[in-house]
């Protein structure tokens, strides 16, 4: 999830709309479970992206979605549809898109220009070569990814990277940030996975103690490379105000965003798989205003464990999905954090 | 942001007599397309939400005690003798307070007769 543009944060309201379930990667860490549920029809995408519209003009809030997939390049017609629609909408005014990569060519980017709240897209790195992310992502998978970001960036795009921490790449956690630079990256982000499952965890999940020490050296790679080029390394999720407290933030989970998925089911966040409802049948007013685990999520004085009486609560909050998985409590304390 | 109470001024001041006796052994529920929420113990904070089309109504603690009280299986009647227990009001004040808001709330199908 893109959560990096905090200021105002009450006036915003950001989706992450999956489009697609399919995709032409099988990615070791996935959280997806299926790749072949049809995707919705053009109709029925259009409808939910005007529920999207209307709802955000009935709250006068400024609307960003990231469209997703699966890889919503391989839905190309549909997406450019949705482009279209959300070029004309008057409350949506930033729009990105998550990729994988793989099929992006210079014919493409041209027709993506045509969107001018197209503002940005991230393609998926997992590996500071291809070493990393092809044992992860598939071979060819980074060659293919690079040449994406080649072709977008002489596109002029505004172009980011998301890398997803866990077991398997942990190393290249900051030498990524070289390879960001020298791609010309605008932006980078560092997530840690969340594990959706106990073999996720036994796969994938870095204790706490190591994630301190990695976070640390993430911490001061990132002042480095800042200063010396126009890459900004994000790093706004929750345990990052442990290490700095100008980093992290509260998760906007409950609050200023949803996560919608290929069929309309609509959670919390893509990682805390908690259905709330379906945006093509309930709306999205009666899933955003009846919704008892919304309700949960937006009440701080519900957090449990050590997140509760946190010093740094207001900065931090730990990530729900994680606690969910790790815990089976989404308002249980970060099993991540060290302090 | 309307509030209920400034929804019921525009319904006037006077109540209908006969229209209290019959009210008296009718049953509300709240219209499916509404939906009632309270905050946390402290915050005081009470909203009654239209799910239809995304509207938010502030309530005080007084319209949202009363508008919870309509189940579906309570008389009005029933509904008096609960808000007598609860508020220090006399009761006639009371009836009167609440008919007033009852009438406004149906004609703005918030509550539906059962």
């Amino acid at each position: 999830m893109v959560v990096n543009e905090r200021k105002d944060q009450k006036d915003h309201f950001y989706f992450q709309w999956h489009i697609t379930e399919e995709c032409n990667l099988r990615c070791v860490h996935c959280y997806q479970e299926g790749y072949k549920v049809k995707a919705l029809d053009k109709d029925k995408l259009l409808k939910i992206a005007k529920t999207m519209d209307n709802t955000l003009e009935k709250w006068n809030k400024k609307g960003r979605v990231s469209i997703t997939g699966g890889e919503p390049f391989l839905k190309q017609d549909i997406l450019l549809d949705l482009l279209s629609y959300f070029e004309k909408s008057n409350n949506f005014y930033w729009v990105g898109i998550l990729s994988n990569g793989t099929l992006i060519d210079d014919e493409l980017a041209a027709q993506l220009k045509r969107y001018n709240k197209l503002k940005e897209i991230q393609i998926s790195i997992d590996g500071y070569n291809a070493d990393t992310h092809d044992k992860i992502r598939g071979i060819g998978s980074f060659d293919k990814a690079v040449k994406a970001i080649e072709i977008i960036k002489r596109n002029k795009f505004f172009v980011s990277i998301m890398f997803t921490l866990h077991r398997l790449n942990v190393r290249d956690a900051v030498a990524v940030m070289d390879l960001a630079k020298e791609l010309e990256i605008d932006a980078l982000t560092i997530e840690r996975i969340t594990p959706m499952n106990d073999e996720d965890i036994n796969n994938f999940y870095i204790p706490s103690d190591e994630l301190y020490k990695i976070y640390k050296q993430i911490y001061e790679k990132k002042k480095k490379v800042e200063q010396a080029s126009d890459l900004r390394v994000r790093v706004s999720r929750p345990l990052w105000g442990l290490i700095d407290n100008q980093l992290g933030g509260f998760c906007p989970v409950g609050l200023t965003s949803l996560c919608i998925l290929n069929d309309g089911t609509v959670l919390p966040c893509r990682r805390l798989e908690i259905p709330v409802g379906n945006i093509l049948t309930d709306g999205l007013f009666k899933i955003w205003y009846t919704s008892e685990v919304l309700w949960k999520l937006r009440n701080k004085k519900l957090l449990g464990g050590k997140c509760k009486n946190c010093s740094i609560l207001a900065n931090c909050g730990g990530c729900r999905a994680i606690a969910y998985t790790v815990n089976g409590n989404y308002m249980a304390d970060d099993p991540q954090c060290w302090k | 942001m309307e509030t209920i109470w400034q929804m019921t001024h525009n319904a006037g001041n006077s109540i209908n007599k006969e229209w209290e006796k019959k009210v008296e052994d009718k049953v509300y529920f709240l219209a499916d397309k509404f939906s009632l929420y309270q905050g946390d113990f402290n915050s005081k904070k009470f909203f009654l939400f239209d799910i239809s089309d995304g509207s938010i109504y502030r309530l005080n603690e007084v319209a949202y005690d009363m508008l919870e009280l309509f189940d579906g299986e309570k008389k009005l009647s029933d509904i008096y003798d609960i808000l007598m227990a609860v508020y220090e009001v006399e009761t006639l004040k009371l009836k009167e307070d609440l008919n007033f808001m009852v009438q406004n709330w149906v004609s703005n199908n918030i509550l539906i007769e059962k």
